[in-house]
């Protein structure tokens, strides 16, 4: 270990301020980054809920499933 | 899985989303582990350096995020290549999910290089070939940011970005050797494929930890946005509706 007590370790040999706002700044950014993507994240999954709420089949849906059936509608379209 | 397999299912958002769930935690554990040794040990073990004192241990912030920004920035130009000649989905999402994670780190490198340069050259700020260069990236990425807000229209957006990431990409060699080809404060690169660093392991061991543990934590962001953007480009489709509905009712992700 490179100080003998927690004062001199904060100090940085009177360097203390450069030092701790650049790691301040790191310790910001990162949890900036990680917190951001987990709001959005939690975001989606509540307004995706609602929606599906609301509305329990997507737009312009002839009944079953939404992705696979307008699959096979077009491609009975194109056979005939 | 060959490597042209692999290709062709980067084209499935689907199949992006479903495989890289394990890569995602995976790396965001292994980021903070790294990044825990190389800080702790580079603030309370490393000795300090002869001339600059503490001041020095500035570059375990200064250096990993110097690197990973420049590396996301290359990650970007090659999505955008990717995405004008493939047209690839996937590469219109790395385009814009790289940008936030790329911007703040390379707006941390200008701070903890200002807050570096005051102890040290006694100045906070030069106009110098590396630090320029550094700002320059910097409105890169702004204007990337800025660029796919203006344009409404996701792949009119895409195409622009894909645009003016490669049209940037000419500011990545000048980063680089900047210090080489310019009268220069800055000291040269740390880490050198060709010699060993010129400061002893107790010093370099932390950083080398602290760059890797960067690139980890890089991985883990970015798969966390393609993630995100993935589900809310997809919400239409029946596979998201599904993973929605299991969500409310409880389920895992």
């Amino acid at each position: 270990m490179s100080f003998s007590s927690l004062a001199e370790f904060l100090a940085m040999g009177g360097h203390g301020l450069y030092v701790w706002s650049s790691y301040g700044a790191a310790v910001i950014i990162v949890v900036y980054n990680v917190v951001s993507v987990r709001l959005r994240l939690r975001r989606f999954f509540r307004e995706a809920r609602d929606r599906q709420r609301r509305q329990p089949y997507p737009p312009g849906h002839a009944g079953g499933s939404a992705g696979p059936a307008a699959e096979l509608v077009t491609g009975d379209s194109t056979r005939s | 899985m060959t490597l042209k397999e692999l290709w062709h299912r980067l084209g499935s958002p689907r199949w992006f989303y479903r495989f890289s769930g394990p890569w995602h935690v995976a790396l965001g554990v292994l980021a903070a582990l790294l990044l825990t040794v190389g800080t702790v040990w580079g603030l309370v073990f490393a000795p300090p350096d002869y001339q600059q004192g503490d001041s020095f241990r500035i570059i375990y912030v200064h250096v990993p995020s110097a690197i990973v920004a420049q590396s996301a920035y290359l990650l970007m130009g090659a999505a955008g290549l990717v995405l004008l000649v493939w047209r690839m989905k996937l590469a219109d999402m790395v385009l814009s999910a790289t940008v936030p994670f790329g911007m703040t780190m390379t707006a941390l490198a200008l701070f903890s290089g200002a807050a570096w340069g005051k102890p040290t050259w006694g100045a906070w700020w030069v106009w110098d070939a590396r630090i320029t260069s550094m700002l320059v990236l910097l409105f890169l990425y702004m204007g990337l940011y800025a660029l796919r807000q203006a344009i409404p229209r996701q792949e009119t957006a895409g195409r622009a970005c894909a645009v003016l990431a490669l049209v940037g990409m000419i500011n990545i060699p000048i980063i680089k050797y900047s210090v080489d080809w310019w009268l220069t404060l800055h000291q040269g690169a740390t880490f050198t494929l060709t010699e060993p660093p010129s400061m002893p392991p107790q010093m370099w061991i932390p950083l080398a930890i602290n760059v890797l543990g960067v690139y980890c934590l890089f991985g883990a962001n970015l798969i966390g946005r393609l993630r995100v953007e993935i589900l809310e480009r997809e919400q239409g489709t029946q596979w998201v509706r599904e993973l929605v509905a299991r969500q409310a009712a409880g389920g895992g992700r």
